[in-house]
């Protein structure tokens, strides 16, 4: 089961998943890039779907 | 034949019949995504419609030039060629796989009845007092006339409008140069899961450092450029199995000049040796690559701005840092500025603006300044996050940008909008081409049943009917007059 989504693989700031997500759970830093909030995300994988650098890992239940 | 008779600089051509090769509704001059949106629309709409392209191909950059349909609001008949190709396997992430893109594209042509000619050049269009009447071809056994009531200029590069004597800016003020032109290229056998689960890949997704080692130690003659700029993985093709192959955008021409032909013959040139030092350096260099081959460099090169109409309304780089609206809008974007080095490696993603207060300052996209960044001159650098209120963000684009000063008859569609460069670096991208498109088509069908100029188009009108297309013009995020 999926837990929620976190980006961990080189995000190339593209800003896809920052506008697909419904939450509002992802927040962009100019030099980190994007940053999935644990706490807002719902898991519903539209970020995964958008990310065109493949960046974006579930984090399971454990 | 033309019996020479040379005059000094010039070969004189005695007048010409040129055979009327038909008589149209619409005539779409140029078949990229947003000549395809245009002719689509209006032949949708009932019109007789020719669609003219110089290469073999629909799609233009996007099935020719290999380039990754970039990330924008999808909508109106662009959201019918993407669901169409995802439905084949044949989009994932934006990205979609050119040949299935190029089939896509002639099954929607013959849908909505557009008849095409390929490998059909625009040379020069026929005009009479300002109104364009017509365009000339060149088709394999000599130029043909075609006459149409009004035209779509889709050719990126305003051809139809230069040709019928149009105003027209290109390139930066000063020298000319355009923003920087890209050969795309596609790598194959590429053990993608290896490098999407390198340390490479996590900590530095656009190789600079590994970029800086190999300009060091000779791998790379000189920064072709200084970052990674894009790569995607082509969709439907294998994969998980160390044979996928993924699209790069790496290679770089600078100085460019991309209505030259001879600056033209020289960037595809150069183009391709570029891509052969860095298919070496990737293989040599990045995890996953080692046993990958180049399978294919770009038909088309990836020029991204060229000559821009002088329209009714210019939009200014300010349009994309306020996210500006427009009462005449008839299509949206977020993307952004997106400028490539004019003259040097990186990417620009800011310009010189001015904040709320009067104050000048360096105002950058919301994913930061790219990878050149602003002289340090004491200018205060703002990130664009500050300046747009909250909501989704979005930018305008006017009606008005569409429509030539002076010239009747024909609307502007794609990358060719009247803006000034900082602009234009966010309002070239595909998704908006095509959809731009859509309303350029959309409009030529009520200009014709109306009976009126397309400047004279109710664009209330326009909007409506866009909106029942299914086009998003940003109805949902704010009330729009002309929707009430």
């Amino acid at each position: 089961m999926v837990k929620y989504y976190a980006v961990e693989r080189g995000c190339t700031k593209c800003l896809s998943c920052y506008y697909c997500c419904p939450t509002g759970a992802i927040d962009i830093d100019p030099q980190t890039g994007a940053h999935i909030d644990p706490e807002k995300c719902v898991a519903c994988g539209s970020c995964v779907e958008e990310c065109v650098a493949e960046a974006i890992v579930a984090v399971e239940e454990e | 034949m033309i019996t020479l008779n040379r005059r000094e600089d010039f070969v004189v051509a005695s007048e010409e019949k040129i055979p009327i090769f038909g008589e149209y509704d619409v005539v779409v001059a140029g078949a990229g995504v947003a000549g395809c949106g245009a002719a689509f629309a209006a032949a949708r709409a009932g019109k007789k419609v020719l669609l003219v392209e110089a290469t073999s191909a629909l799609g233009g950059l996007v099935t020719m030039g290999l380039v990754n349909i970039p990330l924008d609001f999808s909508s109106g008949l662009l959201k019918e060629m993407i669901d169409t190709l995802t439905a084949m396997n044949a989009h994932w992430h934006r990205n979609t796989d050119p040949e299935k893109n190029k089939l896509v594209l002639d099954r929607m042509a013959k849908k909505y009845g557009v008849e095409v000619l390929l490998t059909a050049p625009l040379v020069d269009t026929l005009v009479e007092d300002n109104d364009v009447k017509g365009i000339v071809i060149q088709m394999k056994d000599g130029r043909r006339a075609v006459l149409a009531k009004r035209f779509v200029d889709a050719t990126g590069d305003s051809d139809l409008i230069f040709y019928a004597g149009g105003e027209y800016n290109s390139g930066r003020p000063g020298d000319g140069i355009s923003q920087g032109c890209s050969l795309e290229f596609i790598m194959s056998g590429v053990d993608w899961d290896k490098y999407n689960e390198s340390e490479l890949k996590k900590n530095e997704p656009q190789w600079i450092s590994t970029i800086e080692k190999a300009l060091e130690a000779g791998d790379l003659p000189y920064p072709i450029d200084n970052h990674l700029n894009w790569i995607t993985h082509i969709p439907g093709r294998p994969q998980h199995c160390g044979k996928d192959e993924v699209s790069i955008c790496f290679a770089h021409s600078r100085n460019c000049y991309p209505t030259d032909t001879v600056d033209l013959t020289r960037m595809y040139i150069e183009g391709r040796e570029q891509v052969d030092i860095l298919v070496r350096f990737i293989k040599k260099y990045i995890p996953g690559f080692e046993d990958a081959w180049l399978s294919y460099t770009a038909s088309l090169l990836g020029v991204r701005e060229s000559r821009r109409i002088v329209g009714e309304f210019e939009m200014t780089g300010m349009d994309i840092a306020y996210g500006r609206k427009y009462d005449d809008v008839i299509a949206i974007s977020n993307h952004g500025f997106d400028i490539h080095n004019y003259d040097g490696p990186g990417n620009i993603k800011w310009f010189k603006g001015t904040l709320p207060d009067g104050r000048e300052a360096y105002i950058s996209n919301r994913g930061g300044f790219g990878s050149w960044f602003p002289p340090d001159d004491g200018l205060p650098r703002v990130n664009m996050k500050d300046l747009i209120g909250d909501g989704v963000y979005c930018y305008d684009i006017p009606y008005r940008c569409m429509l030539p000063i002076r010239l009747e008859n024909v609307v502007a569609a794609g990358r060719n909008l009247s803006c000034d460069m900082i602009a234009q670096s966010g309002v070239r991208l595909i998704c908006l081409c095509m959809t731009l498109g859509e309303v350029a088509g959309t409009a030529a069908a009520m200009s014709i049943d109306d009976d009126v100029p397309y400047r004279k188009v109710d664009v209330a009108r326009l909007q409506r009917q866009l909106v029942a297309q299914g086009v998003n013009i940003g109805q949902e995020y704010r009330e729009i007059p002309g929707l009430r």
